[in-house]
């Protein structure tokens, strides 16, 4: 499978999604809206907020990767794209980690846009915005690459959509302990590095492991 | 003559093997529990900083440990079908998860009974509670993806392979839990240098943690065999067996 | 023998309510996961003798 291939497969799924908005801006919304309710639920003061901010934008975010999930290969499992796509003379893996970087690209990519206004809104100083965006830019595709065996996992199953949040949100645990921890050292003033390097580190690894689980777990799905 | 292990392989070679040892594992783990229990609880001398509330430690330890073993076993066996193709290997992954469970839900209520009184709180944000409450998670996980998945093959090959990828993310998840909180007590009984534990309470904890391995062991064994009849269930031999028990 | 009488056995020097709950919650789990064994065995030697060619696979004994 050569860079042609992968970069059709990604800029259809892309084509795909810019057709229907909806789902995109649903899934944005989402996470406008929950990070909205965290003021309202406990209380609007500036130093409430500078503490719990960095914690409620990455759990936010987590649960719109979640949604995000739910939808990555369901809509191609339903009407066929996906078995197409094992029985065609591609590296199952490399095909299927151009539909997650397309996922990202159309699904996360907003919401790490929008994250510094939410930032703002929550109190955080503007120093901090550019390490809230780029570790939710780099946490957001790991937790798509580490989400997607789970997503292939409950393809044709019952409950699917609450199974996977059983499922893998364990798994988001240490993505989302280390991307809280940057943004919380940098409001601090502290130095981040060791907690970049580690989200880095979890990104590569999951980026490079992921597909080749997601492959096993979608040729069980579609035996 | 050469003992011939991949026999016990074939489900009904096995169920004769597992029927024929069960009735004496359960047996042994009944006494040493009991053994275990009366060590414990009537002999061992009390702590000097604990008092009598340390003796939580005689439940709470097996069973700590018992939950991460069997989920090791579960991903063994795991690995173990996926290469093998052996349906046995998944019945085993089957049978030993709602006890791995069971033993990590003790553990947690163990420990919060145990850490009230020491801690003053039932429930600490400890790297080592965190993290037995994601095994439990994972425990729950899996017996719900098994239960959401109607065709048995798809479903132990759906669950073997969530096994196998919780499992390495499990030391990661511990990790990052105690780089996030590195506050908590020591290891109970730390390698290479003696336990600071008198012999009585040594001897209880050792007869604990064989009877939870032998109540483990004889629990997934029982409910192994009842797989067995019910994946078998359109064979001659369990056909032969329920009408000879008719 | 640590103990001097019943009721100091019973007291376990103030902690009593914890160190009997705990062993108490053990037992609660055997006598849990026992009964949900017995019961799974129940049903499906009743399932095995109706109708011994459709036994619907669900994985877990559920009972069902």
């Amino acid at each position: 499978m050569n860079w042609q291939q992968w970069r059709t497969l990604c800029l259809r799924d892309i084509r795909l999604a810019m057709r229907r908005p909806g789902e995109t801006l649903h899934v944005l919304f989402f996470f406008i809206m929950t990070v909205t309710l965290f003021p309202l639920a406990s209380s609007p003061s500036a130093t409430t907020l500078q503490a719990i901010g960095p914690g409620v934008l990455w759990v936010c975010a987590v649960l719109a990767c979640l949604l995000l999930l739910g939808e990555l290969l369901e809509s191609d499992w339903r009407d066929g794209a996906l078995e197409a796509l094992l029985f065609m003379p591609l590296n199952l893996p490399l095909a299927l980690s151009a539909k997650i970087v397309a996922r990202w690209l159309c699904g996360a990519l907003p919401l790490v846009i929008v994250s510094p206004l939410l930032g703002l809104q929550l109190e955080l100083p503007a120093s901090v915005l550019p390490m809230l965006a780029g570790t939710l830019a780099l946490g957001t595709l790991a937790l798509l690459f580490i989400g997607a065996p789970g997503a292939a996992l409950i393809l044709g199953t019952r409950n699917g959509g609450m199974l996977l949040g059983l499922l893998i949100l364990p798994l988001f645990l240490p993505v989302l302990i280390f991307g809280a921890l940057a943004v919380a050292g940098a409001q601090a003033g502290r130095s981040v590095e060791a907690e970049l390097s580690i989200l880095l580190a979890l990104t590569l690894l999951t980026v490079f492991f992921s597909p080749l689980a997601t492959a096993a777990c979608l040729r069980l799905a579609c035996e | 003559m050469t003992f011939n292990w991949r026999r016990y392989a074939s489900p009904p070679h096995c169920y004769r093997l597992i029927s024929r040892i069960l009735p004496a594992l359960w047996a042994i783990s009944l006494l040493l529990g009991v053994a275990g229990l009366l060590t414990g609880l009537l002999l061992a001398p009390g702590d000097v900083q604990q008092g009598e509330g340390y003796r939580i430690i005689f439940i709470h330890v097996p069973a700590s440990w018992m939950s991460m073993i069997i989920y090791l076993a579960i991903a063994l066996w795991a690995a173990v079908g996926l290469v093998l193709n052996t349906s046995l290997s998944f019945m085993l992954m089957t049978a030993l998860a709602p006890t791995g469970a069971a033993m990590t839900a003790l553990s947690l209520l163990s420990g919060a009974l145990w850490g009230k009184p020491m801690w003053g709180a039932w429930w600490v944000w400890d790297a080592r509670l965190t993290s037995e409450l994601i095994l439990l998670f994972l425990y729950l996980a899996l017996l719900a993806l098994r239960a959401a998945i109607d065709d048995p093959r798809r479903a132990d090959r759906a669950c073997a392979l969530f096994a196998l990828f919780s499992v390495i993310n499990i030391p990661i998840i511990y990790f990052s839990v105690r780089w996030w909180n590195t506050l908590h007590q020591g290891p109970s009984i730390t390698m290479g240098q003696a336990p600071a534990m008198s012999d009585q309470v040594l001897l209880g904890l050792v007869l604990m943690t064989l009877a939870a391995w032998a109540y483990s062991l004889a629990m997934s064994f029982s409910r192994l065999r009842l797989l067995i009849l019910q994946r078998q269930a359109d064979t001659g031999w369990v056909k032969q067996l329920t009408g000879a028990c008719r | 023998m640590k103990w001097d009488s019943l009721s100091a056995f019973m007291a376990m020097g103030g902690y009593g309510f914890y160190v009997w709950s705990a062993v108490a919650l053990a037992l609660l789990m055997v006598l849990g996961e026992l009964c949900w064994l017995r019961h799974s065995q129940h049903s499906l030697h009743h399932r095995l003798r109706q109708q011994p060619n459709t036994a619907p696979d669900r994985g877990w004994h559920t009972g069902q």
